[in-house]
């Protein structure tokens, strides 16, 4: 088993070797540590750590709290968290998995093509808006670049799959020296 | 002597001054606000009434609710602690109005000494030094200039009304002057209702020596030797120690003899404390009075072996003091540790919140004055002090060993305190050799980080305490249906 | 209830005898479950690192919640059969805390013959999914499989146990209401894409994930077309086209992750209700067992002093102690949870059948669950015991077995012979669960009595052929092998590899298991009903 903790800001992983009762062989860093253990009381853990030859004993007391636990060890506080907890809370950011292809969602007609072959386009910026069962749809670019080809014009009927503007993605392109001189 | 008497604070000090009422034999009588129904202060009192909500206005700043408190439980006597009522005179004035000994000096001497150019001016007068500066509270601009000019850059600007540091400023130059004087007087108006300010010359490195002292009804009147205070963050004092590592035996006649001096002058009466700043060629200048019981009184009781709220009490009976400085005798060094709930990395910004574990340190020689416990919730509405850690030992030398051990026992888990802090402090070259100026911590602190000298022990202490320590039952959801249930009980289990 | 007092003598000669051969027996397994763990190929190993997989052990603890236990489920099957590769049958399964719910998990070893399907996984599967069912438990697979080996195919096809009864399953456990939750790490083809699809829900990896009845090399082979496997069952179009997929993962920690918000998600269920008790640990060391258990299994011991070993403050309320002694009944606690527990102490006799049959109707009708700790050389045999009706005896034990609702447990701590292997609630009676000591044996019988009754008959044949006896030489070339074989096929591991038990497991951890298996069981409701008839007294 893993940990990987972050203590104030920095990271460590620690690896569970070992365990029995009261014992616990760990691997953090370069180091293998030996620990005695025993819980004393709620809060309270006495250890006997071994490392490296060098054997220390040491009372530390633990808190659970809101952002990880709480732990103090000769005077000092430190907050320790599990990294794993941590990534687990943090979700994945919506529309990472977007299509990278402007396509209608159904078959639709096209009502406005608001961009032209060549121009410099937006992230999220409108480049076809089509119509379908009394709805609008907008289609947007996926990514930064420069409109390379427009396959539909107004009311053309186009359907799923069909690529209506396809798009030069920024990093295709090689260096343009003059590139952000029109902004 | 009195039988009844109500403390009109909160907290560790409420605490400190019940305690002494118990050994005398006086039954105490706590008040309480609504953040301090399970308050220490309200749980270890003969009595306890309650006051109001919780913002210190609608309690312990009210005074004719207390008043009216004293008058209901039949108390005889007031003893107002340090905060919140204990330096209004208005207080003060009311408690005499009512028949009620206000424990402390008369109404008219902490009016008189609480305006500090009043106080200045009384003291000039008594000839006790006074540091270079204004006389009166100005607002014109033009003469505060040509007051700065005359005392020459850096001057410091104060608040005539207040103290802890509000309204205060440090200026450099004329041009920073106009801007400072605004915000210093914003400031000033903000905390003590009253915009007054003045200037007064800028000493640099100074450190702060106090003298206790205590007076009678009868005319005698004694200090208590000094205690140095200079260790301070946001001008608020967190390390103070007796005797002062600058004291010499000349300098101490000489200042105690000045804040005898200060103490007839004002008439004073009680237990009182004359602040000085002393600069590198041991020049003293009045700075003020405080007119009760210090914060840091703790230190000067561990040298002296002597209860000072039981002189509070006695003198406020009409007793004589019944010594004279000659009977004055110091044994040892001690130091006190003020423990808040703060943070020392994030500008010891304070950090309420629920105490979930609290050890104490012990051994001979450590005292500590503590308002809290295992469970308590620490207020938002009331200055975070948890407690004060005192040491004593024969020596500075021992006394600082004893309060780094000290420290190292204290633990305090759910609010953030400066232990860590102040054991770094404590094991620092210029705190071990004494040189404790009131700059000290920006000099040799500034932006404190912690060292993480024990971080791996920690991350190991984390994984012992997640396999071995207490079961959350919250968090593991209570599908699992009992608490008990093996799941729950048996860790990182596998065949 | 009052403790066990136990009569073991730890410093006797044969107790330190039994302990070091014990010793020895649990260190061989914990050797074995770490090969199962660790024996890779480098090859294998290098594949799944340059793929941007997780190892399986990774994946289960990324699933898990931290520092929970997890009862691993067959880990040794397939030992020995094979190449002797095919470690747990290339699949890592069992039960764990996932989210705070006990889920049944079952995660495809990529680095184990590229995770393809061996006879022995079909039977691991339908395993799980049997235990899904009576347990009601909601299942979790990362699937990443090569699909059937196909120089197999004819052993994991067609039968009603073949592959093809894990969709069926799938189907009915989608009925019942238990939910299935299914990853897509590798690719899926055929059988694997159904294993994939009759899931409730289904996260499909980007990269590497990918869904197809026909992989592309059969499609060029049946159409010519030429495509690659991302296009042909990769995320996109399984979640924006054909919906197989309903979830798309940017990688494998991140699909564990939308898992367990699944997971989370899950309705909550009431699990049966039992009288619990505080727990507490045996006052007697379970470590104690090595030295119990005879190293022998010819010489007897006691099985009271295993169950003083096993169960919560070793307290024993023992049922009819002085009736058919030979079958030890009573009442305790395994990690609170209130059991019956039946273990054997000698030959079955009548009474030790009629006994047993009231005690399990009373434990029925009480929902108590049942334990049965398994030494037993079969019934009583002999002219006495037939006139009494051991038979019909027997019968009645073996009917309340089978028929009786509340969860059943099985321990085999010694021999399993013949048909006390069947009344004690052997395999075939479904327990819910089953597990055996290292020393375990299964047999019709022991190696030495079926190599006699051999000779016997023999004799008897030659008797009446007029021949001369065996001579001694003759019988132990009958003998040898039939003794060699019996202790080869009877042996724990045999058993374990071919799913004739849910796993070997160390004696000292037999209460933890307990309280696991009894926790995971009580998923299921049990019957609440007043049919039937009263409890009868045999």
């Amino acid at each position: 088993m893993e940990y990987k903790l972050k203590i104030e800001q920095t990271d460590f992983s620690v690896e569970v070797i070992d365990q029995h009762d009261r014992q616990l062989n760990l691997r953090l860093g370069d180091g293998v540590y030996e620990v005695e253990y025993e819980v004393v009381a709620d809060h309270w853990i006495h250890m006997a750590v071994n490392v490296s030859g060098r054997t220390g004993l040491v009372n530390a007391w633990v808190m659970d709290g809101s952002e990880g636990k709480i732990i103090v060890i000769n005077g000092r506080t430190y907050t320790v968290q599990d990294l794993d907890q941590l990534t687990r809370r943090v979700p994945k950011g919506r529309g990472a998995n977007l299509p990278d292809q402007i396509t209608p969602p159904m078959p639709a007609v096209v009502v406005a093509v608001p961009v032209a072959e060549g121009e410099r386009v937006k992230k999220g910026q409108a480049v076809m808006v089509v119509s379908a069962m009394k709805m609008e749809t907008t289609l947007c670019a996926p990514f930064d670049g420069v409109v390379a080809k427009i396959n539909a014009t107004v009311n053309d009927k186009v359907a799923p799959g069909q690529i209506l503007v396809e798009i030069t993605k920024d990093t295709d392109l090689t260096e343009d020296p003059a590139g952000g001189t029109n902004s | 002597m009195f039988t009844k008497i109500l403390v009109a604070n909160r907290g560790e000090i409420a605490l400190r001054v019940m305690r002494t009422c118990r050994e005398m034999g006086i039954a105490s009588v706590a008040v309480y606000s609504d953040a301090d129904r399970k308050a220490l202060h309200t749980l270890n009192a003969d009595q306890a009434l309650y006051l109001g909500a919780s913002e210190p206005a609608a309690s312990y700043l009210d005074i004719e609710k207390i008043i009216q408190a004293a008058r209901e439980c039949g108390a005889q006597a007031v003893h107002p602690g340090y905060g919140f009522l204990a330096e209004n005179a208005a207080f003060a004035e009311r408690c005499e109005q009512e028949g009620l000994v206000f424990i402390g000096p008369p109404s008219r001497v902490i009016q008189s000494l609480g305006d500090k150019t009043t106080a200045r001016e009384i003291m000039r007068r008594g000839g006790v030094p006074i540091i270079p500066g204004m006389i009166k509270a100005e607002s014109h601009m033009d003469i505060l200039t040509a007051e700065a000019r005359q005392l020459g850059y850096p001057v410091l600007i104060k608040a005539a009304a207040g103290g802890g540091g509000k309204g205060m400023r440090v200026v450099q130059s004329e041009t920073e002057l106009p801007d400072a004087c605004r915000q210093a007087a914003a400031e000033a108006q903000a905390a003590f209702g009253s915009g007054a300010i003045y200037l007064e010359k800028y000493l640099k490195r100074p450190r702060h020596v106090e003298f206790q002292i205590l007076a009678d009804a009868h005319g005698n009147v004694v200090h208590l030797m000094e205690r140095e205070c200079s260790i301070q963050r946001r001008h608020q004092k967190i390390i103070e120690e007796t005797p002062s590592p600058a004291m010499t035996t000349e300098l101490r006649e000489s200042m105690g003899r000045a804040a005898v001096e200060a103490a007839r002058a004002s008439g004073y009466i009680n237990a009182g404390t004359v602040e000085f700043l002393l600069d590198e060629d041991d020049n003293y200048y009045f700075l003020e009075v405080n007119t009760r019981l210090q914060v840091e009184h703790p230190i000067t009781e561990m040298i002296l072996g002597m209860d000072l709220v039981r002189q509070q009490i006695r003198i406020a009976a009409g007793e004589p003091l019944g010594f004279t400085q000659a009977d004055i005798v110091s044994r040892g060094h001690a130091i006190e540790c003020r423990i808040y709930g703060e943070d020392p990395e994030n500008g010891f910004m304070p950090s309420p919140g629920k105490i979930h574990f609290l050890k104490e340190p012990v051994g001979p020689g450590i005292r500590n004055d503590c308002g809290v416990y295992s469970g308590f919730e620490v207020p938002v509405e009331y200055d975070p002090i948890l407690s004060k850690l005192i040491v004593w030992a024969e020596d500075r030398d021992q006394a600082i060993a004893r309060m780094r051990g000290a420290l190292s026992q204290y633990i305090i888990l759910g609010v953030k305190t400066p232990i860590a802090f102040l054991m770094e402090v404590l094991a620092s070259e210029p705190f071990q050799r004494g040189e404790t100026f009131t700059d000290f911590i920006a000099t040799h602190f500034n932006n404190w980080r912690q060292p993480l000298d024990e971080a791996a022990l920690a991350a190991l202490a984390y994984i012992i305490y997640e396999m071995a320590g207490q079961r959350r039952k919250k968090g593991m959801v209570s599908e699992l249906a009992e608490p008990n249930s093996p799941w729950l009980q048996l860790g990182n289990w596998r065949l | 209830m009052h403790a066990i007092e136990s009569k073991i003598d730890i410093q006797s000669e044969s107790y330190q005898q039994n302990y070091t051969a014990m010793e020895a027996l649990v260190a061989d397994l914990q050797r074995e479950l770490t090969r199962v763990r660790e024996d890779r190929s480098q090859k294998a190993l290098d594949r799944l690192v340059e793929s941007g997989k997780l190892p399986a052990q990774k994946k289960l603890e990324l699933l898990l919640d931290k520092n929970t236990p997890f009862l691993e489920i067959a880990a040794l099957a397939a030992k020995d059969m094979y190449d002797g590769k095919v470690h747990g049958a290339g699949l890592l399964s069992g039960i764990g805390v996932v989210s705070g719910k006990e889920v049944l998990v079952s995660i495809n070893d990529a680095t184990i013959k590229g995770g393809a399907a061996y006879p022995i996984t079909a039977k691991k599967t339908l395993r799980l999914q049997t235990i899904a069912m009576e347990n009601r438990l909601p299942g979790v697979s990362l699937i990443d499989s090569a699909g059937a080996y196909l120089p197999l195919q004819s052993q994991i096809f067609p039968d009603i146990d073949g592959g093809g009864r894990i969709f069926y399953n799938q189907a009915l456990l989608s009925k019942m209401g238990i939910p299935q939750i299914a990853a897509v790490m590798g690719l899926c083809t055929a059988g694997g894409a159904y294993g994939v699809a009759m899931s409730d829900e289904i996260v499909h990896v980007k990269g590497h994930g990918a869904i197809f009845l026909g992989g592309p090399p059969l499609v060029k082979a049946a159409t010519g077309e030429e495509v690659t496997a991302d296009q042909l069952g990769g995320p996109l179009l399984h979640c924006m086209e054909s919906g197989v997929s309903d979830y798309i993962a940017e990688d494998d920690a991140h699909a564990i992750s939308i898992i367990r918000d699944i997971v989370a998600n899950l309705p909550k269920r009431e699990k049966a209700h039992l009288s619990m008790a505080p727990p507490k640990p045996p006052i007697y060391d379970p470590k104690e067992l090595y030295g119990v258990v005879s190293r022998d299994l010819a010489t007897p011991f006691d099985i009271r002093e295993v169950i003083a070993r096993i169960v919560d403050g070793s307290e024993f309320l023992e049922f009819k102690e002085l009736y058919g002694p030979t079958l030890v009944c009573g009442y305790a606690y395994i990690h609170g949870y209130p059991v019956g527990i039946l273990g054997n102490n000698g030959v079955l006799f009548n009474e030790c059948a009629e006994k047993a049959t009231q005690f399990i109707q009373i434990c029925d009708k009480r929902k108590i669950p049942l334990v049965f700790l398994q030494n037993i050389n079969g019934f009583i045999i002999g002219l006495e015991y037939e006139r009494r009706g051991i038979t019909k005896n027997g019968h009645k034990m073996v009917n309340a077995v089978a028929t009786s609702t509340v969860p059943k447990f099985t321990i085999i701590v010694g021999a399993s012979y013949g048909a006390g292997n069947y009344a004690m609630c052997g395999r075939s009676y479904s327990p819910r669960f089953l597990y055996m000591w290292p020393n375990g044996k299964i047999g019709v019988m022991g190696g030495a009595e079926a190599a006699g009754v051999l000779i016997s008959i023999t004799n008897d044949q030659n008797q009446r052929l007029g021949k001369p006896p065996l001579t001694p030489e003759e019988q132990k070339a009958l003998r040898d092998p039939i003794i060699a074989a019996a202790d080869k096929e009877g042996n724990a591991y045999y058993s374990t590899a071919r799913l004739w038990d849910d796993g070997i497991i160390d004696p000292a951890k037999t209460r933890d298991v307990l309280g696991l298996s009894i926790s995971a069981a009580l998923n299921a409701p049990i019957r609440d009903d007043e049919f039937g008839y009263g409890i009868f007294r045999m």
